[in-house]
């Protein structure tokens, strides 16, 4: 057996870019893959060698050049060193894990999208799998909320998302000089937007506090819990369901989530 | 091979079913012969403990083993799932990793008692299902299973815990009677092959039958641990909130000696170390426990156990409450090694009945 369950593959970075501080856009060349068929919503495993590896969020939908969308905080001593990687450069690379939003259950309703900081990153390849495939949904609305005006992702796309019909509301923590939009939580936004909540699929992502309150909002405006869909963070070592670091009870993020809906996870102990 | 096609060679195996009496002496000379064709590791004594270590003959294997004294520091996981396990090599210069290539040859597990047999099943079950774990599958192809019942000992709960007997999972399986007598059960073509050529294996007859019967009542009778085990995924689901996880939350000192120890906790990390040269290196995996602190930390700086109460409670329940939701029993399999090597003295047998008598107060 020479091909293992844990051997990365050698993938080549096309482009990057710095779109914060922070977070860095890395574009991989996927042609030394057999097969790559990814789902919104999955993961890869990112390897550094000598340094090792850490899950990280797709970014983008399938496309025909070949390539996946990667966008790294630069938090820890993985994503520190990936920021240091440049446009020709190389670096491992598994999957794609995890089970993905499931698109396809969704077909024919609204989505609401409910992202926190880094949060839109995986949302952004449900974003992109809207636009390829409108036809099948009924609307698109995003809320997104970040900290500061200087943290916003993707800005330069925002412009192509409400042009192609997407409902985009934004809001930032604190006021900015250089902000005219809304300010405050983004819970803020839940009262401010009329929107459809009842007869919608809503999908969400972000950091552990903001589920919580997100969840709160959603819960007064009656959305039954199965049309709530939340990607939970979990430090995978292995992606494959054995190693158990992403557990929540028996079940495995990488495996069986990390795309849950809230009527699975609102029984279940240490998961939110 | 196709789904279906395993499962045809699964049942033929499975028809496999012959039972014979033989002498001590009988065995001696089958394990000689065994020993000279396959490398096989068995329980014997090591500084008034027991190890598996490699045997050439019956004389080495562990009285203490056999007789229910004790049963071994670790373990088969052992053998299949190494406490540090060099997976890939790798080079940092072009950005590149290979899988380290081990040599295999077929290997002989000698003397695994019923609740270790099934603790190697269940971690079949996490290893073998979904993604197929290629290092832990090359070395579990490999293994010959000679498994044997013996005495319980002061720890084990294997009765309560439904894991005193097995019916697969073993090539060979042997019961150490009286009268200087093996009782010997052949339940694959593997093991078929391997008494091949031994003489002195007798049909069952009517003292034997007797014998066997007095074995399992003298078993029986030595247990000294017994816990209430039905019903307990909901028992844990009744008591999440009960006292007694404060209490062993405190007692608890997350030595981990547990988790390295039990037939059936695979939890494990993955890093990478350069060599020397500072160019190659190595990535290896080595046992983790979910009682370590940073065990559930994500990258924002979230803990989602923070306290010892919330981890060890979480080995619990990970264990007997949504394992037997999702695979139809509980992972642990009542061996008591847990309870053997606690620092904090823990049992889990005692957790289980205080859980059940806190409830019937209430």
């Amino acid at each position: 057996m020479k091909n293992s369950l844990y051997l990365p593959v050698k993938t080549k970075i096309l482009k990057t870019k710095k779109l914060t501080e922070l977070e860095k856009y890395f574009q991989l060349d996927l042609s030394n893959f057999k097969k790559f068929d990814h789902k919104p919503g999955q993961f890869v495993q990112v390897a550094i060698p000598g340094v090792g590896e850490a899950p990280i969020s797709i970014a983008s939908d399938k496309n025909k050049k070949n390539t996946l969308d990667l966008v790294v905080r630069n938090v820890g001593s993985l994503t520190n060193l990936m920021h240091k990687l440049e446009d020709g450069e190389y670096l491992g690379l598994r999957g794609p894990f995890g089970n993905g939003f499931p698109m396809e259950e969704m077909k024919n309703s609204n989505l609401l999208i409910v992202a926190g900081g880094i949060g839109l990153v995986p949302l952004r390849s449900v974003i992109q799998f809207y636009l390829n495939n409108k036809k099948n949904y009924r609307s698109l609305t995003i809320f997104y909320g970040a900290k500061t005006d200087k943290e916003l992702l993707f800005t330069d796309e925002y412009e192509t998302w409400k042009t192609k019909g997407i409902n985009l509301n934004i809001t930032i923590d604190r006021e900015s000089p250089t902000w005219k939009g809304n300010v405050g939580l983004i819970t803020t936004l839940f009262n401010k937007i009329d929107f459809d909540y009842l007869g919608s699929k809503i999908l969400i992502c972000g950091p552990p506090v903001m589920y919580k309150f997100v969840l709160l909002e959603l819960i007064k405006k009656a959305v039954p819990a199965k049309n709530i869909y939340l990607s939970l963070e979990r430090q995978m070592k292995c992606g494959v369901g054995k190693c158990a670091h992403c557990a929540i009870g028996s079940y495995h993020v990488c495996i069986d989530g990390p795309v849950f809906t809230y009527e699975f996870l609102k029984d279940k102990v240490e998961a939110l | 091979m196709n789904k279906n096609k395993v499962k045809e060679k699964n049942k033929k195996i499975k028809n496999i079913n012959l039972e014979y009496i033989m002498s001590v002496n009988v065995l001696k000379n089958f394990i000689e012969v065994l020993s000279t064709k396959y490398k096989t590791y068995a329980p014997v004594n090591k500084e008034k403990r027991v190890v598996w270590a490699q045997i050439k003959n019956f004389n080495e294997i562990s009285r203490d083993y056999i007789d229910g004294i004790q049963t071994t520091i670790l373990p088969p996981k052992y053998f299949f799932f190494p406490p540090n396990e060099k997976l890939l090599f790798l080079n940092s210069n072009n950005v590149d990793y290979k899988k380290n290539e081990q040599i295999h040859e077929p290997f002989i597990l000698f003397g695994v008692h019923p609740c270790d047999i099934h603790g190697l099943l269940l971690m079949d079950k996490i290893f073998l299902e979904n993604y197929v774990d290629d290092f832990y599958k090359e070395k579990r192809d490999n293994a010959i299973i000679i498994g044997m019942d013996t005495m319980p000992n002061e720890w084990n709960f294997s009765k309560s815990a439904g894991t005193d007997i097995i019916d697969s999972g073993f090539d060979i399986f042997l019961i150490p009677l009286k009268e200087n007598k093996f009782y010997i059960k052949i339940a694959t073509k593997k093991g078929l092959s391997l008494i091949k050529n031994i003489n002195g294996l007798f049909p069952l007859n009517k003292n034997d039958k007797k014998l066997l019967t007095e074995f399992y009542t003298e078993k029986n009778k030595r247990y000294k641990r017994n816990v209430d085990m039905h019903d307990l995924p909901k028992l844990l689901d009744r008591t999440y909130e009960s006292k007694i996880w404060d209490e062993i939350g405190k007692q608890c000192v997350a030595c981990t000696r547990c988790s390295i120890v039990c037939p059936t906790c695979y939890c494990f990390n993955i890093k990478e170390d350069y060599y020397l040269n500072l160019i190659e290196g190595e990535r290896v995996r080595t046992w983790d426990s979910c009682l370590r602190q940073n065990f559930a930390l994500v990258a924002g700086g979230h803990n989602f156990r923070s306290s010892l109460k919330a981890r060890i409670r979480h080995r619990y329940y990970h264990k007997e409450r949504i394992f037997s939701y999702i695979y139809g029993k509980s992972a642990c399999v009542g061996c008591g090694r847990c309870s053997r090597d606690c620092k904090a003295n823990i049992k889990p047998d005692e957790v289980f009945n205080k859980l059940r008598q806190l409830e019937i107060k209430s």
